[in-house]
């Protein structure tokens, strides 16, 4: 319960604030977006092992 | 000692955290001058700075460094992707973690003084989650987030911490709740609930993959117990 609250007032109230611009378009299927640069490539092609990303620390 | 070093620990994050904000304003501004997203940011980073110093006081002393790296996006990524990569990995991970962790803490019996601060943080938590969710949600519109889907491990790699790794018998003591600390297998549950029942379904809901993160949560997490005692 607690989490569907918390899924609630997060992810749903922070989509709300963003504004509905991405939403709808999304539902709509209408725009064609723009990839993004890297598509999940490492840029350099052959060291995708080092290109590595990492978290933020958290509580 | 644990209790110290908890919130000595915290007090790292918050300052990562206030200096990974006040930047992310800046870029995000750069390439989305209309959105919300950059105020809400340049107040978290101000918000981080006071519970830098709250959390300094429940450890005792000033505390010196960042608990990670400020920098955390792939290499490869433009700015534009680099800057969605540090929102979901901060706000939409960590952040949402964090709420789900002050929650839990303040349904428990803990001392005055803890339970104030634990209030004051959580106020604040609940919009630095969302403005993740809010960032995510305007970029939806405009690239293709599926991008992000392989680096879910990484990120959830370095949200976690240690928090998967064999642990000494007092790491999990109920007594810790009292001074604000998850015992070990507590923060261990809260963590993969989170993941499992919000952020997942959340990053879902914009086409998101989570395949890849699933997988990471379930090899350490089997039965949410990870490993045991040291």
């Amino acid at each position: 319960m607690l989490f569907k609250k918390l899924f609630k007032l997060l992810v749903v109230g922070g989509a709300i604030l963003g504004g509905a611009t991405g939403c709808a378009a999304k539902a709509a299927g209408a725009e064609k977006k723009a990839a993004a640069p890297d598509a999940g490539t490492a840029a350099d092609g052959g060291a995708a092992s080092k290109d590595t990303g990492g978290g933020a620390s958290g509580w | 000692m644990i209790v110290r070093e908890a919130w000595a620990f915290r007090a790292r994050v918050e300052r990562e955290a206030a200096f990974r904000f006040a930047r992310l304003a800046e870029e995000i501004s750069a390439f989305d001058p209309d959105s919300p997203v950059p105020a809400m940011m340049r107040k978290a980073a101000e918000d981080e700075r006071r519970h830098l110093a709250l959390c300094e006081e429940l450890a005792g002393g000033p505390v010196e460094g960042i608990a990670g790296s400020d920098r955390i996006a792939p290499r490869s990524l433009g700015p534009r992707e680099a800057a969605l990569y540090e929102t979901v990995a901060a706000c939409c991970i960590t952040e949402t973690e964090s709420v789900a962790t002050v929650t839990s803490l303040l349904s428990e019996d803990a001392l005055p003084r803890v339970r104030e601060v634990l209030h004051e943080i959580a106020r604040d938590e609940v919009s630095h989650s969302r403005m993740g969710w809010a960032h995510l949600a305007r970029e939806a519109g405009e690239l293709e987030v599926g991008f992000l889907s392989r680096w879910l491990p990484s990120m959830l790699a370095g949200a976690a911490g240690s928090a998967f790794e064999p642990f000494e018998a007092e790491m999990d003591s109920p007594e810790l709740l009292r001074h604000g600390v998850l015992p070990i297998s507590r923060k261990r549950s809260t963590f993969v609930h989170t993941l499992r029942e919000v952020v997942f379904p959340g990053l879902e809901q914009f086409g998101i993959s989570t395949d890849a993160a699933r997988a990471w949560l379930s090899e350490r997490s089997p039965a949410a117990g990870g490993a045991g005692l040291r």
